[in-house]
């Protein structure tokens, strides 16, 4: 019954109905985000590395690879953040973090801005961006426990 | 809407009658479809509620849904 619905729902039109949680619910970690970031700046790096002149074929190759790879991890650490931003952190924390919003904004900013160029400086600035946010999950983090705990202490 | 519901599942929705409470709907909203439990009714609107309460984004942020935005209810998961 359950494979013939299936197949059913393969034929006929389906729509994606959200259920407004993230992937999967629950699940918040920076570390995706710093993982892509940290991932930039080794492109960065990588890209400095080759020569600038007389480049080979393979060196070619080399440097349209690291600056796609570049590219992709500058957006997936935008997105990353998009989602800590916008579905984690709740309006309570602003006042554990007065300059959450700038904080973000401005780490979105430079993936941006590295995506744009190749430059070392912005991409060390992107890793400590992100290690910022990344400080600042998991005091929101330890705040929730810690919250958590005081309230099964006093229900008890 | 995680444990009864995981990113990939697939139901059948059941648009010929409102859903009660308790039972899983699906509504639009802001032109996308979403699926909540029923946790009240009141004068043609409906309170929903994710399952997974502590990071669903549900009726307590966006507030009540009208009749009228009620698809159907979920009579099926496969």
């Amino acid at each position: 019954m359950r494979q013939l619905l299936s197949i059913f729902t393969r034929i006929l039109p389906t729509q994606i109905a959200y259920a407004h949680c993230d992937v999967p619910c629950g699940i918040y970690d920076p570390k995706p985000a710093q993982i892509a970031a940290a991932t930039v700046l080794k492109m960065v790096q990588k890209i400095n590395d080759l020569p600038k002149e007389n480049l080979t074929v393979g060196d070619r190759n080399s440097f349209v690879r690291m600056v796609l790879i570049k590219e992709e991890h500058a957006r997936k650490c935008k997105e990353e953040l998009l989602i800590l931003w916008t579905d984690y952190f709740k309006p309570e924390h602003i006042l554990l973090f007065p300059n959450l919003h700038e904080i973000f904004w401005k780490a979105a900013k430079l993936c941006s801005k590295n995506k744009q160029e190749v430059s070392l400086e912005g991409a060390q600035e992107l890793v400590k961006a992100v290690d910022e946010i990344a400080s600042m999950f998991a005091k929101a983090a330890s705040n929730a426990i810690k919250t958590e705990a005081a309230l099964n202490k006093k229900s008890s | 809407m995680i444990p009864f519901l995981n990113p990939g599942d697939e139901v059948i929705v059941w648009k010929h009658s409102k859903p009660k409470i308790g039972d899983i709907a699906v509504f639009k909203k802001d032109n996308k479809f979403y699926i909540k439990r029923v946790k009240k009714t009141e004068n043609g609107k409906y309170f929903v509620l994710g399952d997974n309460e502590k990071e669903s984004i549900d009726s307590r942020k966006f507030g009540w849904i009208d009749k009228k935005d009620i698809i159907g209810k979920v009579i099926y998961k496969i």
